[in-house]
């Protein structure tokens, strides 16, 4: 038999798709074995049969969705002031030179500081609220969309740059014809990271200071016991968060391929 | 530009702001708001005890909790960086666990874990190793298609090859998910404290809110920024020594900027 | 006459590309005596690289065999080495030219200094004696490529493969390079088989030029190159001989692409 030389083709789409099911499934499995047989107690990991039992209970009562809609309120408000902020923020500092050198170290100390570090002063100021919830999120979604924001602007090709000012582009042209086609593909990238981490603040603010929401169920949950319950949610958190993962990348799909489309027909 | 310009630069604003908070809360008689010389006067009593009984175990369980992180998603990524069709099975399932948000795994590895150092340590790993992986399975996927050729030319094979081209081809990328893997890192080192915990910087912080001691918790909130500003400056030290060539690489391409 | 170093015999690639069938390689057969310098040419799209990466062992021919020194080939084989035409990619971007040079040796497990002396010499002989410290990002694209024929010769391979080598550089460099390689394959008596698409460089360099029909690929001719063995960018060139050859082999090219061409379209 001839040896095989050279790696194997990568699968079709199709072949993908059924083995990425595969996956899931053992997945499933998996979760659905090991309490069975013992090996952790079905009281803390309940069989996942039991925990889709437990979601299709939840889905059926009206708090659930109360829950769900408030998280998804804390979520989107925070990120559309995020992205608000960041942006402009991003632009300014971005377009004047001596901005960007000058607050380098000032991003480069604030960053790192934890979202999480606020978690006190948020309960102090303003209790069990969706200002809480959302002092975390718009701090912590901040940071990606302004630094992507400030790369973007940066990138912009210096020749057209030069040309827009030989040009003299108003300003509204400026952003129009320069920094929105070279930012665009920033913005989203930005946009992605952005919501992601307010997802995972949103919810943990709940979780921790007991705001309305998917994450004060949980702790709910937890704390009476109802373990199936508290399982079942922490999966619908993370099925919203795939639904925003791959909503964010079609989005960036359909802008980008427009875009290069509207970038060959500004080139030529 | 010179390095006492460069000096300047990095302090400016820092200081400015810095001298504004002061001046800013230098009357301020709010409670939840007291003043920056209230607070930096707090901070000799409150840490100086503390240094050894809640920084260091933080610290410590930051440190163990970001390798295994490490560890685990290289040691996970390249399989899956270099079989499609391993990665194909394992797609789905990776994209809905990493939706996950890392605390609300909390509660149930405290059902099931307990409240100890495990339970912290895997927290920070289960948020820790997502970007390591994913940047790493990407790093993986991207090696240079005429260098692999190359290597199996000159009959370079298994494990070296794995050492000599995979890691190194792919540690741009892995360094990357490193770095943004700290800041996470961080972040559920505090949040698995903030939960029945009785020592660490979160508990601290959180104790003293409890407790209304504002400068202190002030105090603790100044020590956590403090100390994620150290570590990403030591983990810049890091990746400047591992990725020279890299950066030597790229400053053409970049416009020499 | 004793048996050659290479046989390719039958040498057919197929390649099915989601339902489009393209046959790069129909049928290809010929030989290399050891310490020979055979080039290979042939209009674009001729599968000439195809060709090659099968002869390496890169790619699994869909029918016929390469035999290297008696052995067939299922697998890139221990004593060969390849230079590719993109040299930046061939090279590893975070090793010195020295540890380049030095990485394909190390299986061998030679003793520190001898490894060490192999690969200075290795790097003196291409003229690289003083950039042995140097990342490839900082070398120029001749330089880079130097490098490349650095390692392949420290490695000593009983075949070297070179694959449109000296493409990607300018004019003078090429010639440079074109030198170095005959000097280099006159001093060791390896065995070298390049493809190029630069006639004049096929038939300055080899003594043997094989010439390539379009697809589907078969060797239309073999030409044998009687020019001295002393070459000479200058005299070599510019001699009549060298004319009359060139001329052979373009007219030859020329009429490989014209039947096929009424057939298939344009190329």
């Amino acid at each position: 038999m001839r040896r095989r030389s050279g790696p194997p083709g990568p699968p079709s789409r199709a072949a993908r798709a059924l083995l990425g099911a595969l996956g899931l499934a053992g997945v499933a499995a998996v979760f659905e074995a090991i309490p069975r047989a013992g090996i952790v107690s079905p009281d803390y990991l309940p069989p996942f049969s039991t925990m889709i039992a437990a979601l299709g209970r939840e889905a059926g009562a009206a708090p659930f969705w109360r829950a769900l809609l408030d998280t998804i309120e804390g979520w989107a408000l925070g990120l559309a002031i995020a992205v608000v902020l960041g942006s402009v923020l991003g632009v300014a500092i971005g377009s004047v030179r001596g901005l960007r050198a000058a607050t380098a170290s000032t991003i480069e100390f604030l960053r790192p500081i934890p979202s999480v570090a606020l978690i006190p002063v948020a309960v102090l100021l303003y209790g069990a609220q969706l200002r809480s919830t959302l002092l975390l999120v718009v701090y912590a979604a901040f940071w990606p969309i302004l630094l992507q924001v400030i790369h973007g602007v940066a990138d912009v090709d210096p020749v057209a740059r030069d040309t827009a000012l030989s040009y003299r582009f108003t300003p509204w042209a400026k952003i129009r014809y320069l920094l929105l086609p070279t930012g665009l593909p920033y913005i989203l990238t930005g946009l992605r990271l952005s919501a992601a981490v307010a997802l995972i603040l949103a919810v943990t603010a709940e979780l921790v200071i007991g705001t309305p929401g998917l994450g004060k169920e949980i702790a709910v949950a937890m704390a009476s016991s109802a373990v199936p319950a508290m399982y079942a949610l922490i999966l619908v958190v993370g099925l919203f968060g795939v639904a925003v993962n791959l909503g964010v990348r079609a989005l960036e799909r359909r802008v980008l391929s427009w875009h290069t489309s509207v970038r060959l027909e500004a080139a030529r | 530009m010179t390095a006492a310009r460069r000096l300047v630069m990095l302090l400016a604003l820092p200081a400015a702001l810095f001298a504004l908070w002061w001046i800013a809360s230098a009357g301020s008689t709010s409670f939840y708001s007291p003043p920056l010389r209230t607070i930096l006067a707090a901070f000799g009593p409150t840490w100086s005890s503390r240094l050894t009984s809640d920084v260091l175990p933080s610290l410590a369980r930051l440190v163990i909790g970001y390798a295994g992180a490490v560890i685990l998603g290289v040691g996970l990524g390249v399989p899956l960086g270099a079989r499609p069709r391993l990665r194909a099975v394992a797609e789905p399932s990776l994209e809905l666990l990493r939706a996950i948000p890392p605390p609300l795994l909390v509660p149930p590895f405290m059902l099931l874990f307990g409240i100890g150092t495990p339970m912290k340590l895997l927290v920070i790993i289960s948020g820790a190793i997502w970007p390591i992986l994913l940047n790493t399975i990407e790093g993986v996927r991207a090696v240079d298609e005429v260098l692999a050729d190359t290597c199996r030319c000159y009959g370079i094979t298994g494990a070296r090859r794995l050492r000599v081209l995979v890691l190194r081809a792919a540690s741009p990328q892995i360094v990357t998910g490193m770095r943004q893997a700290l800041s996470i890192a961080i972040i559920l080192m505090v949040i698995s404290e903030m939960f029945a915990s009785s020592s660490g910087l979160g508990f601290a912080i959180v104790d003293f809110q409890r407790g209304f001691a504002i400068p202190e918790m002030w105090s603790g909130i100044i020590v956590l920024g403090l100390l994620g500003f150290a570590l990403s400056l030591v983990f810049r030290v890091f990746e400047a020594r591992a990725l020279g060539w890299y950066h030597g690489l790229r400053r053409p391409q970049r416009g020499g900027a | 006459m004793s048996r050659p170093l290479l046989e390719v015999r039958g040498l057919r690639k197929v390649y099915d590309d989601h339902g489009r069938v393209v046959e790069a390689i129909g049928d290809v057969s010929f030989g290399c005596a050891d310490g020979e310098l055979v080039a290979i040419v042939g209009p674009s799209g001729a599968g000439k690289t195809t060709l090659l990466k099968c002869v390496a062992g890169l790619l699994e021919p869909s029918a016929g065999e390469v035999v290297l020194g008696g052995v067939r080939v299922a697998g890139p084989p221990p004593d060969m080495a390849v230079v590719f035409q993109e040299y930046g990619r061939s090279l590893f971007p975070w090793l010195t030219a020295r540890d380049n040079v030095a990485l394909p040796l190390r299986q061998r497990k030679l003793p520190r200094d001898q490894l060490r002396r192999v690969v200075d010499d290795a790097l003196g002989e291409v003229g690289l004696a003083d950039a042995h410290a140097a990342y490839p990002w900082q070398l120029s694209g001749g330089m880079q490529q130097r490098v490349a024929i650095a390692r392949a010769i420290a490695y000593q391979p009983r075949l070297l493969l070179m694959d449109e080598p000296f493409a990607a550089v300018d004019a003078q460099t090429r010639a440079e390079l074109e030198d170095l390689t005959r000097s280099l394959w006159r001093r060791h008596g390896v065995t070298i088989l390049f493809v190029t698409h630069d006639i004049d460089e096929a038939v300055y360099m080899a003594q043997r030029v094989l010439i390539l029909s379009s697809s589907p690929t078969q060797v239309i001719e073999d030409v044998a190159i009687d020019l001295p063995d002393e070459r000479d960018q200058l005299a070599t060139r510019s001699s009549p001989r060298f004319a009359e050859l060139r001329a052979r082999v373009y007219e030859q090219i020329q009429r490989a692409k014209r039947p096929r061409a009424a057939a298939a379209g344009p190329s």
